[in-house]
């Protein structure tokens, strides 16, 4: 990653702009050629420091759906497949493996929060799970997923 | 009719991004624009943008941070470098924790000057580090 990449990462970190030509009007905005930024966005999706462009969502786009955090105490032998059963659900947005008792921590949302326990039942009963945690959320009072791109 | 759920799978990084994604939904790339920029304007998206994988660009160390503290704090605490995401949820007994923020941090130092900056608010915390992504974003 050499400096015009960073700035390309940090152009588009903000904002990909809906255009019928959106490498132009970033190449425009970083005084660059359309097809360089082109190759370098595609280069850089294809090594991995992009994930994916997607919209950043309203506050009431948000706030329409019930969230919660699960924690679950897995057996250490079985961290693959619970985590397997669970990504398998549509509506788990992150699922992590932490240092603590309750090892496995994810996110689920849903329309209604009758929904979410609904699912957290199924999950839990299939894997066999006594130990866990529903952690209802309240609102969220911070999203900003904008990191630091370093020289 | 274009869903929000459809777009948070990504559009395509390729030549043509949007003329690619209206292939998708089976309309013209003009028309793809127009909804998008209508999607915008009423409000049900902001704009788009890049997600980073942050490892990628030296993130090495990640935690949730379950904290408790006083109403004044809240504030202080959201501004903090570092933190991405801040939650307040229901208490539970078996982990009495009102409110949570993921950090994300390039080293241990890092780390470190951020939990005694918390120690010196009096704010009550448990540190959980990401040991794992067990759901890798597919491409």
């Amino acid at each position: 990653m050499d400096e015009v990449d960073r700035k390309i990462l940090i152009y588009i970190q903000n904002e990909f702009p809906i255009d019928d030509r959106p490498y132009l009007k970033i190449a425009k905005d970083l005084g660059l050629d359309e097809f360089e930024v082109m190759n370098r966005i595609i280069n850089l999706y294809n090594l991995g420091y992009i994930k994916k462009i997607i919209p950043k969502l309203s506050k009431s786009y948000i706030e329409k759906y019930e969230r919660a955090l699960v924690a679950i105490k897995a057996n250490e032998k079985d961290i693959v497949k619970v985590s397997e059963f669970i990504n398998s659900f549509e509506n788990i947005t992150h699922n992590y493996l932490r240092d603590h008792h309750y090892n496995i921590w994810f996110t689920i949302s849903g329309k209604n929060f009758e929904e979410i326990l609904k699912q957290i039942k199924i999950i839990t009963e299939k894997l066999e799970i006594d130990d866990y945690i529903i952690l209802r959320s309240v609102k969220s009072l911070k999203l900003d997923t904008e990191f630091e791109v370093k020289k | 009719m274009i869903k929000i759920s459809d777009l948070r799978k990504g559009i395509p990084i390729s030549n043509d991004p949007y003329g690619d994604l209206a292939k998708i939904f089976s309309m013209r790339k003009d028309e793809l624009i127009k909804i998008l920029n209508d999607m915008v304007n009423k409000g049900q998206i902001i704009k788009f943008r890049a997600l980073l994988d942050h490892e990628k660009l030296g993130y090495r160390v990640s935690a949730l941070i379950a904290m408790n503290m006083d109403d004044e704090n809240i504030e202080k605490v959201i501004n903090l470098a570092h933190i991405t995401h801040f939650y307040v949820r229901e208490k539970n007994e078996k982990f009495p924790y009102s409110y949570f923020a993921m950090a994300h941090f390039f080293n241990e130092d890092e780390l470190k000057s951020f939990s005694k900056k918390l120690d010196e608010m009096h704010i009550n915390y448990e540190i959980l580090r990401t040991v794992k992504n067990l759901k890798n974003d597919v491409k």
